[in-house]
């Protein structure tokens, strides 16, 4: 089986392993549960940018772009949970 | 874009993965589903009960079912990338299995949306299920598009199976497919897992 | 080649779309459009206090709808160019465009019917005002498959040099695709999906000035360097 690439099937071990874990974790209750959420949201959309359509071999340009797009996501999702929404 | 390059890491280093132009696209894409899921989020804190209510109806099984199965296309077409750029005859195969894996995505989203159809949960029935249906929908239009880009690249391998058009086209689709599946894991986190206040 | 003439062509397109947003702003007071939730009385008042406005902006509405066909035309001659000697999509592209500017004509002439009789009934006012908003909004339905289509045609140019660049081609599709969620105003009074909402409004009005902008310069850039008259395989 040489064909299979060892490290896209770890990554995608990972994000199904997440996936699944964070199945439940909106039922903690806790007020950390919304922002566990969207944070290991942000990072399975980082691992399939990064690793799956390849922006960390990418000129700078992309992978700063990809990379402001998940920090002020991220900020803007977080603030409006925890600013706004107190 | 030299198919040459076998994904190695070095070989691979500043290259734009598909073509410039492509990325026009994708970042677009980024940029306004990042204002749709900042308005969501807007919603889902300003009336968390009744968000809350309506949000428990969802299957979130449904929902993981399909980001394991987009996650796995995705496995799939990027290994079909890899094998166009040895030159293996494996690559056709590859893209029919991401295509049979995202065709079911489809058919586990008509089951779901059946389902609260069924049970009166419409498109305009309330705040949360419009937001379910008008954003999963404008999704579905993606996985619909990205579909029939797979279809068109099976078709084009020749007899062994071996990719035989430009491989920018190829990789450049892949990551068209990728967009989807990122953009899924994002709608799974805040339509179906996203919690806010009491209304746990 | 006649690149004076297409040059002007092209202006046609930033003509119309002045034309729009003059109807729209000053005059008419509907952008931002106001809330399909309003009340009969608040709606008809609202034509009431615009009405000069409201008959001369249907006026621009239905010349901005009848003064963009060199834009148009111009568009077109570029993606036969490419397509060559079967131009399907390059086809649907202009009946679909022609079809979407027929909706702005028919806008314009709501909005006039609208304010045209001052003792009409406020019911009536406020439908022939709705039925101008709806047809405001509503062409982005016949756009999303004359962005698809033009998309496509853009894509297939498999030319060393195309005559109209990639990236142009990928905004095209981002622009259908955004453009599709206009189609469900019917549905909803209130919320992003709303005729004033941010998803079926804003996001498609946004991505229509990017895509005119774009537009513009691309034709400007291709007409410069002569690109109908491209003899490249």
């Amino acid at each position: 089986m040489t064909w299979i690439s060892k490290r896209l099937t770890v990554f995608w071990l990972v994000l199904v392993v997440v996936s699944v874990l964070s199945f439940e974790s909106s039922l903690f209750g806790s007020k950390a549960a919304g922002a566990i959420v969207i944070v290991i949201g942000l990072l399975k959309a980082w691992i399939v940018g990064s690793e799956f359509m390849e922006i960390r071999s990418a000129p700078l340009v992309l992978r700063a772009l990809f990379g402001a797009w998940l920090v002020v996501l991220g900020a803007a999702l977080l603030g409006v949970f925890y600013i706004l929404g107190g | 874009m030299n198919p040459a390059t076998d994904g190695n890491e070095t070989a691979l280093r500043g290259h734009v993965p598909g073509e410039p132009g492509l990325w026009v696209l994708i970042f677009g894409d980024l940029l306004v589903f990042g204002v749709l899921f900042v308005t969501y989020a807007v919603s889902l804190v300003g009336d968390p009960d009744a968000m809350g209510l309506s949000q428990q109806k969802l299957s979130r099984g449904l929902g993981l079912a399909n980001t394991i199965l987009l996650l796995t296309s995705s496995w799939f077409i990027a290994h079909a990338v890899n094998a166009a750029r040895r030159g293996s005859p494996r690559a056709r195969r590859l893209i029919l299995a991401a295509l049979a894996l995202g065709t079911a995505f489809v058919g586990v989203k008509v089951v779901e949306w059946g389902g609260h159809i069924g049970h009166g949960d419409t498109l305009n029935s309330s705040s949360f299920f419009t937001f379910y249906f008008m954003y999963t929908g404008i999704h579905l239009l993606h996985v619909l598009i990205g579909l029939g880009v797979l279809t068109w690249l099976a078709w084009q391998c020749d007899s062994s199976g071996a990719w035989t058009g430009p491989f920018a086209v190829l990789e450049g689709s892949a990551v068209f497919w990728h967009l989807v599946d990122l953009l899924w894991v994002m709608l799974f986190a805040l339509l179906y897992l996203l919690r806010h206040g009491a209304a746990v | 080649m006649k690149q004076g003439a297409l040059r002007l062509g092209v202006f046609a397109g930033p003509l119309m779309g002045t034309l729009f947003f003059i109807a729209m702003w000053p005059l008419m007071h509907i952008f931002p459009p106001y809330s399909p939730m309003l009340g009969v009385e608040e709606v008809a008042a609202h034509v009431q206090e615009n009405r000069t406005g409201f008959l001369v902006g249907g006026i621009l509405l239905m010349t901005a709808a009848s003064i963009v066909w060199p834009f148009i035309t111009v568009i077109v001659l570029f993606l036969k160019k490419i397509e060559g000697e079967v131009p399907i999509w390059t086809t649907v592209t202009a009946l679909v465009f022609t079809f979407g500017q027929f909706t702005v004509f028919l806008c314009g002439l709501a909005f006039t019917m609208a304010a045209f009789r001052p003792d009409a009934s406020l019911e009536m006012v406020r439908t022939w005002s709705d039925l101008g908003m709806f047809l405001l909004v509503i062409p982005a339905i016949p756009g999303t498959t004359q962005y698809l289509a033009t998309g496509a045609v853009i894509l297939q140019d498999r030319r060393a040099r195309p005559i109209l660049p990639r990236w142009y081609g990928y905004l095209n599709i981002w622009v259908g695709i955004l453009s599709a969620p206009g189609a469900v105003v019917g549905l909803f009074k209130i919320g992003p999906f709303a005729w004033n909402g941010i998803a079926a409004f804003w996001i498609p009005a946004i991505v229509f000035g990017v895509w005119i902008t774009a537009t513009q310069f691309t034709l400007l850039a291709a007409i410069k360097r002569n690109a109908l008259a491209d003899d490249q395989q």
